[in-house]
């Protein structure tokens, strides 16, 4: 009985799947997808956000196999030197990925460069005010773009943009962390 | 380990030969030159290409760069403590943005920009001297009883969150720069050991050879 009843559930869950299955082909034909080569080569990253998970191939990653050759010529065993150069090669790719992350504020498109204002929509005075209380104008090179326009709304966004900046630096940590203890347990072992 | 050689790589372009070429010597240049990672300078705009350039030499200065491996790892704390410095920097602003903010908010709220006279001599002072244009705005704020103190704190219970991640971000940059440096000083404590073995082999050696010829 107990079998009779599982069998039956299976083979309505096939059958469901089988017509959920015929349900995506159908509206699959009425997808406006990319048509042109470029299109179709850009969508073909869309799943990729870092590539921080792809493995290191040192037949394909050149950079890996120079590093691996330092090592060696350093007197490293060549398991050794390989391990070193893949936990370099990882943490330079996240290095990569936080600066892509900075350069997004810049290319940010969600906040709108009008209502994210900029030190040339502060006035004199207020500039002049933080000058004083910074003890110089230097700050004015870093981050005018998330100036708040004073007397202004507008703050919000600039807070969410600040926040989703930093929760990606922060999910990109973790591949970080694993690259740099990986490399300093093997510096240590390598060297000892 | 490769020996030294004051010889300069033929890429005038990369890092590499701008700030550690007479330290290399010219297989490790040319090796270091091929890594593109190596040569790129991580700069976001209006950041200063002279700047990195300084920090780095000065860097390499001080930490005296002896191979392609050391200079791979003085460019990784390099590149960390600029990380660092531009978290700073973020966290400055959203401290100036949220004072900022209040204020505008407070003054905005109970003084008419049109209208009041103060709040247009306040600006007009500002104007001229910043100094005379802050007592102003602490009277302003007088009137109002409230205390920069209290604009302060507001602001910072505001952005506690975002404080929060930028100081764990900070700490994982500051760290990374010590993990590196031990690093360095894995690789340099590893060679000092070597050259002390080498060296006392060659005594080792020295020493057999003279009793040798005292035997005979």
């Amino acid at each position: 009985m107990i079998w009779s009843e599982t069998a039956n559930n299976s083979l309505l869950v096939t059958l469901t799947m089988n017509k959920q299955a015929k349900a995506n082909r159908a509206n699959a034909k009425h997808s406006t997808g990319p048509k042109s080569a470029e299109g179709k080569q850009r969508a073909s990253l869309n799943a990729l956000v870092h590539g921080l998970n792809q493995r290191i191939d040192h037949l394909i990653c050149h950079e890996a196999s120079l590093l691996k050759a330092l090592f060696e010529n350093d007197g490293i065993a060549t398991d050794e030197a390989l391990a070193l150069s893949e936990a370099h090669v990882t943490w330079e790719r996240v290095r990569a990925a936080r600066q892509q992350a900075w350069q997004a504020i810049y290319d940010n498109s969600e906040v709108d460069s009008k209502q994210r204002g900029s030190l040339t929509n502060a006035s004199p005075e207020l500039l002049a005010a933080v000058n004083q209380q910074m003890g110089g104008s230097d700050w004015q090179h870093f981050l005018p773009f998330l100036f708040e326009k004073p007397f202004e709304s507008g703050r919000e966004q600039d807070e969410q943009a600040a926040l989703r900046f930093l929760d990606k630096q922060r999910r990109l940590n973790r591949y970080e962390v694993k690259a740099v203890s990986q490399l300093s347990k093997l510096y240590k072992k390598a060297y000892q | 380990m490769a020996s030294k050689k004051s010889k300069k790589s033929s890429d005038q372009s990369a890092v590499l030969t701008d700030n550690l070429g007479s330290q290399l010597n010219v297989d490790e240049a040319e090796l270091l030159s091929k890594i593109p990672w190596f040569n790129e300078r991580y700069l976001l705009p209006g950041e200063s290409l002279s700047d990195y350039d300084t920090s780095l030499q000065l860097l390499v200065e001080s930490v005296v760069v002896k191979d392609a491996l050391d200079a791979i790892l003085v460019k990784d704390i390099h590149d960390e403590l600029r990380e660092v410095q531009r978290l700073r920097v973020l966290r400055q602003s959203f401290f100036i943005r949220g004072m900022a903010g209040r204020l505008s908010d407070l003054l905005s709220a109970h003084f008419s920009m049109d209208e009041d006279p103060r709040v247009t001599e306040v600006l007009a002072a500002w104007r001229e001297d910043p100094e005379i244009g802050n007592e102003a705005l602490f009277e302003l704020l007088d009137e109002l009883g409230v205390t920069m103190d209290e604009i302060s704190v507001s602001v910072f219970s505001r952005s506690a969150k975002n404080l929060q991640l930028l100081e764990q971000q900070l700490a994982r940059h500051e760290k990374n720069v010590r993990e590196s440096l031990k690093m360095i000083d894995a690789r340099r404590n590893h060679a000092l050991v070597r050259e002390r073995l080498a060296f006392d082999l060659e005594r080792d050696r020295q020493q057999q050879l003279t009793r040798n010829s005292d035997d005979e």
